[in-house]
């Protein structure tokens, strides 16, 4: 049973020219899959609609069996995706925990000891204490691409989509990362990597390759 | 929760922008406070100072109504001889109209007397009558007195007819009630010998002043007969039962064409006992015609005086609407010096209370703007914030309750520390304000009266008074000049409601900004 569901999902965004075009893609839950494709062939375009930061200009998005357009979409966001943006989007006046904790409020699930959970989980991206504490703004780039996997999973979502998390990694973070997704997928929850790294799409389920107007896929 | 723990990080996250927006929000506090305090304390004073008002007022005649009616109607300037029939036409109300209007609730007295103009007989003279004589004798050889003035023989000093009603050398006073004895309520009078009249009988006992008794070498229990200045054969025998000082002396008033306006010679006694004598001279009156062809009666004709009082304008407001709806013509006006002094006194307080409002108007008007200005400029600024907020799921309903929180943290506090300051401003402020207004007023007098030749130059002072607009040089007003502008609970609800304007106003602006973003377009062009 697929949690996600493309129907002939197509995108414009002049209106006249398809960044995608016709896409019908299944997602299932406790599987890691990647997408990949060329600079411009519209993964991060593909990951805002699945976000439903967007709406597909053709088709719909079906995320269990509802189509995101008739959803409430901040409910959607802050409940049931995690998202883990390329560029991190993290608030720059809050602390990592405090980052994290954010996302865990706005989510309404009322979750205990959040303070406790954010750091337990900012520990499991490596993390420590003092930097966990430290404002997201003192923190390396990679140090904030690991906030953002924290917050991203601290509401306990059922699907983490990911635009390049390991984009500016080093190599041995960079497996530190593919193990927390590999364990969040084997949890049961769907996790969508977008990425550029051959060396990360070898570790996906199954990887979607994004052409202009067509795709390749990959079965493992 | 996470609203208010997000609003207070961010209010002490931007610490420069919250003590900007402190500033201004202190700013409009303090003047506000200081506005509100002033109009509500001047509204508090004008009707506590009406409360403690007794007004009294008169009927008269509306000369100057008659006039401008008297213009309307005609398009031709009117003729001199047509003003004068038209006025000589009219009459005071009679006494029988005045006691049934007297019997309005709104009315909580009626006070009225009369006065009669009686001569001396025998070896009884008016006092100051051989100046009196030399006087008339001057008017007599040439100068026109005004008004249809006809001399004659008989009495130390006259008679004189005036307008067909013939003047003695004594002014006989009958007074209905000892409340309509002004001079003698205010203290200005006094009886010094003898005992007080009984007011409600016409038993002929009268008060002579002490001058005139000196003067006259009368005593209490003597008998004092007077004439009919029109028909010395008809007398009039009344029995003095008190002596009173008259305050007043006569030589320290100026020449009068009369002994009769002399305070020494005015006799006092009982309405009933002077419409007695008039009823008297009535029945026992002749008719002639004068050179003009008017006739003339011997009758006595007293001169009615009456006062409506009221406990407050509300009351003498009211009583105006009620004699107007039963049948008042405009011929007639009810007119009140006290309350033209009142009103003139509240005159200073009522600019300030509108300079205050101005005031107000201006600084919520500013202060709204560089609010608004400010919170536009916040909420671009933080475009950034609010689409990743909006990315992660936080709804813009939240988003901006979060700005509004933001605000009225800053607000709540500005609040505070402005109506402490208000508090102590409040005072200083207003009475500074408020002597400026009355010394405005007060030199505005005393340059109108410096106009018309009169004396009140000079630099005027607090509180003091100046001659009330419209009345001459006799009237008075005393400005209120004292005001204890406190900031009290009502006006602490007025800047509270202030304050929450103000957030909702700034939460607002940013509210109709945050509506527009989208949070795919904030993070696309942060990108």
């Amino acid at each position: 049973m697929s949690v996600f569901t493309l129907d002939n999902v197509s995108y414009s965004y002049d209106g006249t020219t398809n960044v995608l075009d016709s896409l019908s893609w299944g997602f299932e839950a406790g599987k890691l899959y990647g997408i990949v494709g060329r600079s411009g062939a519209g993964k991060t375009t593909l990951l805002s609609l699945m976000a439903g930061l967007t709406n597909p200009s053709a088709g719909r998005v079906m995320f269990d069996g509802t189509d995101l357009a008739t959803m409430d979409r901040y409910r959607y966001r802050s409940h049931d995706v995690g998202v883990i943006f390329q560029s991190f989007n993290l608030l720059p006046y809050l602390s990592a925990v405090e980052n994290v904790e954010l996302s865990m409020y706005a989510s309404g699930k009322h979750i205990q000891n959040s303070r406790l959970r954010a750091m337990a989980l900012l520990h499991q991206v490596g993390l420590d204490e003092t930097k966990a504490k430290r404002r997201v703004l003192k923190l390396s780039g990679g140090e904030q691409q690991r906030v953002a996997i924290a917050r991203a999973i601290g509401y306990d979502p059922k699907v983490v989509l990911a635009d390049e998390p390991t984009g500016n990694l080093d190599l041995g973070t960079q497996q530190d990362i593919i193990d927390t997704l590999t364990v969040l997928a084997a949890s049961g929850r769907c996790v969508v990597v977008v990425t550029h790294s051959p060396e990360v799409a070898k570790c996906m389920d199954s990887v979607y390759e994004l052409k202009v107007q067509s795709v390749k896929r990959h079965n493992r | 929760m996470f609203i208010i723990r997000n609003a207070i990080k961010s209010v002490s996250r931007s610490i420069g922008r919250s003590i900007l927006l402190f500033l201004i929000v202190v700013a409009i506090t303090a003047a506000a406070a200081v506005a509100l305090s002033i109009r509500s304390t001047a509204a508090q004073v004008a009707d506590d100072s009406a409360s403690q008002l007794s007004v009294t007022a008169t009927i008269d005649i509306d000369r100057q109504n008659l006039m401008q009616q008297a213009q309307s109607q005609q398009d031709e300037p009117v003729a001199r001889e047509s003003y004068r029939d038209q006025f000589s036409m009219l009459q005071s109300l009679p006494l029988d109209t005045l006691l049934e209007y007297a019997t309005s609730a709104h009315v909580s007295e009626f006070r009225y007397s009369a006065t009669l103009s009686l001569n001396t007989t025998d070896d009884i003279e008016a006092v100051g009558s051989e100046e009196t004589t030399q006087a008339t004798q001057l008017n007599e050889s040439g100068l026109e007195m005004g008004g249809v003035l006809s001399g004659g023989g008989g009495g130390a000093g006259g008679p004189w007819s005036f307008a067909g009603v013939s003047l003695g050398d004594l002014s006989v006073v009958g007074y209905a009630s000892e409340s309509a004895m002004t001079s003698f309520v205010s203290g200005q009078q006094k009886i010094i010998s003898g005992a007080m009249i009984d007011l409600t009988q016409a038993n002929n006992e009268a008060l002579v002043s002490s001058e005139f008794a000196v003067y006259n070498s009368l005593e209490v229990g003597d008998s004092l007969v007077l004439a009919n200045p029109a028909a010395t054969d008809q007398t009039y025998t009344f029995t003095i039962v008190g002596i009173y000082d008259a305050g007043a002396s006569s030589t320290t008033e100026s020449l009068r064409f009369s002994t009769s306006q002399d305070p020494a010679n005015q006799i006092i006694i009982s309405y009933p006992t002077l419409s007695a004598v008039e009823d008297e001279s009535s029945t026992t009156a002749t008719t002639s015609t004068d050179i003009r062809g008017q006739s003339i009666s011997t009758a006595l004709s007293s001169t009615l005086t009456h006062t409506f009082v009221f406990e407050s304008p509300n009351e003498y407001q009211e009583f105006d609407t009620q004699l107007r709806a039963a049948g008042l013509d405009a011929t007639y006006a009810l007119t009140s010096t006290d309350l033209e002094a009142y009103n003139s006194s509240l005159i200073p307080l009522e600019n300030l209370s509108n300079f205050a409002g101005k005031m107000l108007l201006i600084v919520l008007g500013v202060g709204a703007l560089v609010f608004a200005v400010v919170s536009v400029f916040n909420t671009r600024e933080r475009k950034y914030e609010i689409g990743v907020m909006t990315a992660i799921g936080i709804s813009k309903l939240k988003v901006v309750l979060q700005f509004l929180a933001e605000a009225a943290t800053v607000t709540l506090l500005g609040l505070l520390a402005g109506l402490g300051i208000g508090m102590v401003a409040a005072v200083p402020v207003a009475e500074t304000l408020l002597a400026n207004q009355v010394s405005a007023a007060q030199a505005q007098q005393t340059s109108v009266e410096t106009n018309f030749g009169r004396p009140g130059g000079g630099a005027p002072m607090l509180g003091g008074t100046a001659t009330l607009p419209g009345l001459g040089n006799t009237s008075a007003v005393s400005y209120i000049d004292q005001i204890n502008a406190r900031v009290d609970f009502d006006v602490a609800g007025q800047l509270g409601a202030i304050g929450l304007g103000l957030a909702l106003l700034s939460s607002g602006f940013g509210a109709a900004f945050v509506m527009r973003y989208e949070p795919l377009n904030i993070l696309a062009e942060r990108s």
